[in-house]
C-alpha cells in the first residue's frame, strides 16, 4: 500500500490565493515524508495550474488532476495540457477525468447535462487515441470533432501519463475504468461496502477487457488525522470538522446519507459518531493503525490511502505533524498490505 | 547544557530555533537585527527550568524570508505557526523591543495559547514619536553593521568584545537592512493601544533601567495595569545580555504568575 492525498480544496474563510498555498503547503509536507502521490481537484480551475506551482516547490511527489470534467473541453485540449503537465513536472503528472460536480456547470458552457457521460467516455477514448497515434488523428463525433489533429507537445512519460477516473456514485466510471485500465478515484464520502463493489466491478472488467487484474489501481480516500493520542487528535479536529459536517448536511445531503445511524436522519450524523463508528480515521497511531487496516480488508484492498486535504481541518502545521506521525508510526506497519496479494496465492494454488 | 540547533517547516516558511532543557516551555524572542543568539546567555540557566524555544523570527537569523511584509500579527501568526509546528499547545513567551511588540499581539490574538507573557524592553510609542524619530530609525537599520564606538555604550562596559561585536553584526547582516527595517515598520504600524486592552493573559514587562523602554514605564502601567513591571539595575536595552542573572531571576519570578487557564 501506498499513501496520498486527495487535496479537495474548499477553505471558505480565505481567499483563494491562501487558500492555494495553504493545499500547496500539504503538497510540499506530503513530498517531504515520501507520499507517493497527491491528487488535485478542479474546483475553480485547472488543477494543472496549482500543479504546476506544487512541482516548483517539490521534487517526489506525483501529481494528478483530481479531476479535469471532460466534457468542458475539447479532449485535444485536455491532451494537450496533460503532456505540457508532464512536461513541467517532469514525468510526474498523472491526469484524473471525471464527470464535473454540478449539472449547470455543462450548461453554463452550452452543453446538456444529459450527455455528460457519454462525452466523458468518448473524450477517454479519443485522448489516450491521441496518446497511442503515431501520426495525424481525424475524429468525427457527435461532440466533438478534429482533423489532421497532432499534440505539438510529447509527454514524458511513455506512451503516456497514468489516466484516472473518479468513481462516485454508479458503476459506469468503474466499468470505464477496467475496459480502459485507468486509475479508480474514489472520495471520502464512499461507504465502505460502495467500495468493495467497486473494487469487485472493477476487478471484472480489466478481466473482461484482457487487462491485469489489480486493484492496486483503486484510490481510497479518507479524512485521516493522527495526535500523539485519541483524545488529543479528536479535539484537534472538532470545530472544523462540526463546521465541515453543518456545510456538507447544507450543501451534499446527497454525499451523506449513507453516513446516517441506523433508524436515525442527517441531523444524527455528528462528529463523534463519525469518529467513534470509523467514517473518519482520527486517533492516537494505534487507533488510526486499525482502521485503515478494517478499511483495507474490509473493502477488499486498494492501492493507494489517500488523506483528505485541501481543507482548514487543523492548523497547516498540525496536518503536517500528522502526517510525519502517520508516515513515522503508522505507514510502516501497513506498508506490506498487498491487494493482490491473495489473488496471486490463490491463482498459485 | 548544550541548545540544539534546528529547523521547524511551518505554512509561513522555514523558521530557524535553539531548542534546551525541559519542563514548562518559554518561547523567546529576540530584538530587531538579532537573533536566537541574543537569549544565549540566559539559555542554560533557563533551561535547568523550562524547555526554552529561542527562534529566529522571520527574516531574521537563519530563518525563511517574509513573503511579503510582516505585521506584528503575522509574526504573531509565525510563533503559533512554530509553537504547531513542535507540538506545543500552550507556551509563555517572553519578547524583547520588537519581540516585546510580537509578544503584546501574541497576548490578544493568541490568548488562548498563552500562559504568560513576559514584555521587555518595549517602548510604547504614539505615531507622532515614531514620526519624529523615523530619520534616526532608518538611518541606524539600513547601515547594518555596527562599530564599536555605536554598539559599546549600549551595553554595559566590558560586554562588548569583538567577538561579540562580530556576532552582532553577523546577525545584523543575515537581517540586512530591509527585513531590519520592515520590523520597525512592524513596530510603529502595530495597534498596540487596542492589542494591550485585549491582552488577558497574565503578562509582566521587564525594563533595563538605562534602556530607552523604561520612559515609558507610566504609560505602559496605563494600559496594562495590573502586570509586574520590573526594572533592572544597570540595565540597558539588552538586559539579558546585560545581566543574565537578574533577568532569570525576573522570569523566574514571571512564572509565579498563575498560569492562565
Amino acid at each position: 500500500m501506498e499513501f496520498g492525498l486527495f487535496s479537495n480544496n474548499r477553505r471558505p474563510d480565505r481567499s483563494l490565493g491562501e487558500a492555494w498555498d495553504r493545499d500547496i503547503f500539504e503538497i510540499v509536507a506530503a513530498d517531504k515524508l515520501g507520499f507517493q502521490e497527491a491528487w488535485i481537484s478542479e474546483h475553480q480551475t485547472p488543477a494543472e495550474l496549482i500543479i504546476s506551482k506544487a512541482a516548483a516547490q517539490t521534487s517526489r511527489i506525483r501529481l494528478g488532476a483530481g479531476v479535469r470534467p471532460l466534457g468542458y473541453y475539447h479532449p485535444l485540449q485536455i491532451a494537450l495540457e496533460a503532456n505540457a503537465a508532464d512536461q513541467i513536472t517532469h514525468g510526474r503528472y498523472m491526469l484524473g477525468i471525471g464527470h464535473g460536480f454540478h449539472a449547470r456547470q455543462m450548461e453554463w458552457r452550452g452543453r446538456d447535462p444529459a450527455d455528460t457521460r457519454a462525452m466523458v467516455e468518448a473524450s477517454a477514448r479519443l485522448i489516450l487515441k491521441l496518446w497511442n497515434s503515431d501520426g495525424p488523428v481525424d475524429y468525427d463525433g457527435p461532440y466533438w470533432t478534429g482533423k489532421q489533429m497532432i499534440l505539438q507537445c510529447p509527454p514524458v512519460q511513455k506512451p503516456h501519463p497514468p489516466m484516472a477516473i473518479a468513481c462516485i456514485n454508479t458503476l459506469g466510471s468503474v466499468q470505464l475504468a477496467g475496459a480502459l485500465n485507468l486509475i479508480v478515484l474514489t472520495g471520502d464520502f464512499i461507504p465502505l461496502a460502495r467500495l468493495k463493489l467497486f473494487g469487485d466491478t472493477l476487478v471484472a472488467a480489466q478481466i473482461a477487457a484482457g487487462h491485469n487484474p489489480s486493484r492496486k489501481m483503486i484510490r481510497s480516500t479518507r479524512v485521516i488525522y493522527v495526535a500523539e493520542n485519541d483524545k488529543q487528535a479528536r479535539e484537534d479536529m472538532r470545530e472544523s470538522y462540526e463546521a465541515t459536517i453543518k456545510w456538507e448536511i447544507e450543501n451534499t445531503p446527497h454525499h451523506q446519507v449513507e453516513r446516517i445511524p441506523p433508524g436515525g436522519s442527517l441531523r444524527d450524523i455528528t462528529y463523534d459518531y463519525l469518529v467513534d463508528t470509523g467514517n473518519l480515521f482520527i486517533g492516537g497511531p494505534e487507533t488510526v493503525r486499525k482502521r485503515v487496516e478494517h478499511h483495507f480488508e474490509a473493502s477488499g484492498g486498494f492501492g493507494v490511502m489517500n488523506f483528505h486535504a485541501g481543507r482548514d481541518y487543523a492548523t497547516p502545521e498540525k496536518l503536517a505533524r500528522s502526517m510525519k506521525l502517520f508516515m513515522d508510526e503508522v505507514a510502516p506497519k501497513i506498508r506490506h498490505l498487498d491487494p493482490d496479494a491473495g489473488a496471486a496465492r490463490a491463482a498459485a494454488e | 547544557m548544550r541548545a540544539m540547533d534546528k529547523f521547524a517547516f511551518t505554512h509561513m516558511g522555514r523558521i530557524h530555533y535553539l531548542e534546551a532543557g525541559s519542563g514548562p516551555v518559554l518561547m523567546l524572542m529576540h530584538s530587531n537585527g538579532a537573533s536566537a543568539h541574543e537569549y544565549e546567555f540566559v539559555v542554560d540557566q533557563l533551561a535547568e527550568k523550562y524547555r526554552v524555544i529561542a527562534w529566529d523570527m522571520p527574516g531574521q537569523g537563519d530563518s525563511d524570508n517574509p513573503p511579503r511584509f510582516y505585521s506584528a500579527h503575522d509574526y504573531a501568526d509565525s510563533i503559533v505557526a512554530l509553537m504547531d509546528a513542535l507540538g506545543v499547545a500552550k507556551a509563555s513567551v517572553a519578547g524583547s523591543s520588537v519581540g516585546g511588540s510580537i509578544a503584546i499581539a501574541l497576548g490578544a490574538r493568541h490568548a488562548a495559547r498563552m500562559e504568560r507573557v513576559f514584555i521587555v524592553e518595549y517602548p510604547v510609542r504614539n505615531e507622532k514619536v515614531w514620526s519624529e524619530g523615523w530619520a534616526r530609525t532608518e538611518k541606524m537599520w539600513t547601515n547594518t553593521p555596527q562599530t564599536m564606538e555605536i554598539v559599546g555604550p549600549r551595553l554595559r562596559p566590558g560586554k562588548t568584545t569583538a567577538e561579540f561585536l562580530e556576532r552582532w553584526n553577523i546577525d545584523r547582516n543575515k537581517a540586512g537592512a530591509k527585513n531590519c527595517l520592515n520590523a520597525m515598520w512592524a513596530m510603529r504600524l502595530h495597534d498596540v493601544e487596542s492589542d494591550l486592552r485585549t491582552l488577558s493573559a497574565p503578562a509582566m514587562v521587564i525594563y533595563g533601567s538605562k534602556g530607552p523602554a523604561v520612559a515609558t514605564k507610566a504609560v505602559m502601567a496605563e494600559k496594562l495595569p495590573g502586570a509586574p513591571q520590573v526594572v533592572l539595575d544597570d540595565c540597558g536595552h539588552f538586559p539579558m545580555i546585560d545581566d543574565p542573572q537578574a533577568f532569570c531571576a525576573a522570569i523566574d519570578k514571571g512564572f509565579e504568575l498563575k498560569a492562565q487557564s
